[in-house]
Formats: structure tokens, sequence, C-alpha cells
């Protein structure tokens, strides 16, 4: 399970520790204040944030050593902070020498530069794909560094996500929330690398706006998203995992929000029918999720989530209800607290 | 075929009528509005959230207009606007789909503080 944190493993839901599950009214707001629990335990420490900047900063420094002209940016998950304590970071290279040079001697050059500032032992090379990029950990930190050249679009996606992380008025704990879960979630079945069909962070992270912005009560303005993160999360896990039709329906955050039909886009491929669409939000032209070709295993997965979440919800409102006609003790007390965990069940 | 919400509310035993919501989909206690409960904002909040997006609406993505959401309807199951998912006739759901209501639908927005049957 998801508990694989700062406890002993005896331990299935040490994130609700702290939580106040006795002045729960209903079903909702236990579930709200446990996923305000688990985000707040699963964001980055002030030390996990100060060991990746020491990277970046390291990395930074030797690259620049080795090619003056070069600019080492974070992107990705590491500049929204919305990574995971094992999360990879990804860092991209601007350069103009390096434009000019052979992509692979480029690659290998690089690849001997962070082996001689002894940052790793080892570092893979992946000359041939979409995006050529080099891959190490870390000695210090054990973490998973990515390095792409000249990709300037993964910066100009983070300022984005970090738009809507601060923008979207009464939204952004949410859908931090959103992320994080869903990451999580998917991480622990290995369903968030693309490589291997699943879901990456940049389509989590449209799929959880897209989420909030097409929400009838969050569009009509009737409820502050931040507020209602219980209910909220069980009708994502809804919305993706049991009523979308993947097959027609496509994705845009831009505008405001919209659909639009795979269909009339031309994105709609007769052979992989059920594949996500995402435009990409900085750039419309560009399918950001065809690539996630187990999007029906993701679906599935989902939908088995959300299955189990409501049935433990409605026994927790069982609960709640005999204790309120006071055939029963509190819920703290005599019961660990943790076993009024939702999210541990899933 | 896969969600497993399906299977727990076509049990025909015995009358199945929800106390709570009406419904003929799920027994009492298996009722969506057991946790499908919100907490809503004042008026004058929700004003304010209105105003604070319709100033947004011409900033383009990238440039503050992540803060703007739209207010037209989606719908979720043949990708056009007007309508919400669950009350899609355009073309077919899935064959899994849940029977129960989901927040799409126009059951969602006519419950709630701000539902004006008048409107
Ligand atoms: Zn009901
Ligand atoms: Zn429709």
């Amino acid at each position: 399970d998801w508990a694989y944190r700062r406890q002993p493993p005896s331990r299935k839901a040490p994130w609700v520790r702290d939580v106040d599950w006795d002045s729960c009214n209903n079903v909702a707001e236990m579930l709200h204040r446990e996923v305000k629990a688990f985000v707040n335990y699963m964001s980055p420490t002030p030390v996990e944030d100060e060991i990746r900047s020491l990277i970046v900063e390291h990395v930074s420094k030797a690259v620049q050593m080795a090619f003056p002209d070069a600019k080492v940016s974070p992107f990705g998950s590491y500049a929204t902070k919305l990574y995971l304590p094992s999360g990879d970071i990804d860092l991209v290279i601007d350069s103009d020498s390096m434009a000019y040079s052979n992509k692979t001697t480029v690659l290998h050059a690089l690849a001997n530069t962070i082996k001689r500032a002894r940052i790793t032992s080892k570092v893979t090379i992946i000359a041939k794909a979409k995006v050529p990029i080099i891959k190490f950990v870390t000695n210090f930190g054990r973490l998973n560094v990515d390095i792409s050249v000249n990709q300037g679009n993964g910066i100009v996606a983070g300022n984005i996500v970090n738009g809507f992380l601060q923008d979207m008025r009464g939204c952004g704990f949410a859908l931090r929330s959103l992320v994080i879960i869903a990451k999580a979630f998917l991480n622990q079945r290995g369903m968030n690398e693309v490589y291997t069909g699943g879901l990456g962070s940049y389509s989590i992270v449209c799929l959880a706006v897209s989420f909030l912005q097409m929400h009838p009560k969050i569009r009509r303005g009737e409820i502050d998203a931040e507020k209602n993160l219980g209910v909220l999360v069980m009708e994502f896990f809804e919305l993706y995992g049991c009523y979308f039709n993947y097959e027609e329906v496509g994705i845009s955050v831009r505008n405001g929000g919209t659909y639009f039909g795979k269909k009339q886009r031309g994105w709609y491929d007769s052979y992989k029918r059920n594949l996500l669409s995402i435009e990409d939000p900085t750039d419309p032209s560009n399918d950001i999720s065809k690539g996630s070709y187990g999007i029906g295993k993701v679906r599935q997965t989902l939908a088995g989530a959300h299955g189990i979440m409501t049935t433990t919800a409605f026994l927790r409102a069982g609960m709640l209800s005999s204790r309120r006609e006071g055939r029963s003790y509190p819920l703290r007390g005599h019961n660990d607290p943790e076993d009024m965990s939702i999210l541990s069940s899933i | 075929r896969t969600c497993p919400n399906r299977y727990s509310r076509t049990a025909t035993e015995d009358d199945l009528d929800c106390d709570r919501c009406g419904s003929r989909d799920h027994k009492m206690n298996e009722c969506p509005t057991l946790w499908r409960i919100y907490q809503y904002v004042t008026d004058e909040e929700r004003t304010l959230i209105l105003d604070s997006r319709a100033e947004k609406r011409k900033l383009p993505i990238g440039k503050g207009g992540e803060g703007y959401i739209a207010s037209a309807e989606w719908c979720y199951n043949c990708g056009n606007s007007g309508h919400l998912g669950d009350d899609c006739d355009e073309i077919p759901h899935f064959s899994d789909t849940p029977a129960d209501y989901s927040a799409f639908s126009a059951h969602n927005t006519m419950s709630g503080p701000f539902f004006d049957p008048a409107a």
C-alpha cells in the first residue's frame, strides 16, 4: 500500500494520526480531512526539497564547466512541486553549441561530464527516443534524474501548470490533492510511466485540471474546491473510472475548459479507439496522452478504486449513524484511528 | 463490464426504493447522497468567484488564463456542449456505465442552495 514513508511497516495509514474523526458530521467531511492529511504527508518536506535543489545545482555547475553556454533548468514535477518522494528530477539543457553538434556525441559528452563530477557512477543514454535523454541515479540522495537537450516545451508546460495551481481561485490545493493522490495510486500499480503505456505526470495534471474546470458545482461557482476534497476525490475516480467516454471525447483545458469530439478533430484512431486524448495546453496540434496505450487498464483500476471507496464510505456512514443513535462508542477511543481511513482501502 | 458499481444496484429481490433520495437503483445504505455532500459557499462568495473568473476570460493560457473557468456545460459522453454527460441522448453510453447518476448530471445541478427552479 501507500504507507511506505517514515513509519514502521505495521502502520497502514500513518497520515491519519492527527485527524480528528469525532467532530466529523458525515463521510464527505471525514474523507476531506483524510485527503488533506494524506497530501500534506506525501508532499515534499523542506529537507527533500533542499536535497533536490542541491542536486540540480551540482548538475548545473558540472554542465556549465564543460559547456559554458549551457543553461540547465528543472521542469516537470520538480518545478511544480507535484512530485512524490521517489519522483524523478527532470532537467533540460538549453545550449546553442549543443544544437549544432551531433546529438549522440552530445549525450555521450554529457554523460562523461556527469560521471566525472561524481554525481553518479552510471549513466544510461537513450538516444533513439522521441526525446533523447540521459538517465542516472544520484550517488547523493539516490534520486532519478533525466536530462534532455533543447526541449523548451517542458518549461513552458511547467509554468502553465504553476499558473493553474496559483490562479484557479479556490482550486489550487484541490488540484494538488487530485494530482498527488492519482499519482500515488497509479505509481503503486506501475501505471505512471508513459513508456509502459501508463499515464504520465503531465497527463495526470491535465485530467485533474479538466475535472475541476468541468465539475458543475465548481463551474457554477457554488463550491470552493479546497473545502470539498473528499467528495471531489471520489468524483474524480468516478468520472474517469466509470463514466468518461474515452472513445469519443477529447479533453482541452484551454478557454476555461472544453471537450471535443475525437473524430471531428481527426484524433480518432480506429485501431486504438479507447485511447485518451488530451490537447497539449502549449500546442493545440499535439495530443499528449496518445502514447498511453494502457489507458483501458488505468480506467478499470480507477473504477475498481471508486467501487472500494464507495463501499468503505457506506460502512463509515453506517458507523456514523449508529454513533448518532447512541448505539456505539466514539470513533476514536476503542478504535484505532487508522481503521477510519478510506484512502488506505484502495 | 468493469465498473463494480454496476452490480451493486441491480438486485431485484425486495423493493429497492431508497428512502434518502427515492432512487430505485440502490438501497438506502448504499445511497450516493451518503458521500456526495458538498460544502457550499455563500451568495457573496459566489459573486466574488464568478467576477474574478470573468476578469480572466480574455487572458491567454500562460498569461493568467489558467484562472478562467467557463460556464457552458459539456458532455463527457459525446463531447458536445449544452448538456451534461449523464443526460446525453446523442449517442449511447458505455454498456457498463453505472445506472446511478454521477456529479455530471442535471440531477446534481438541481440540488443545493443555489438551484432556482424558476430560472
Ligand atoms: Zn438514494
Ligand atoms: Zn452528449
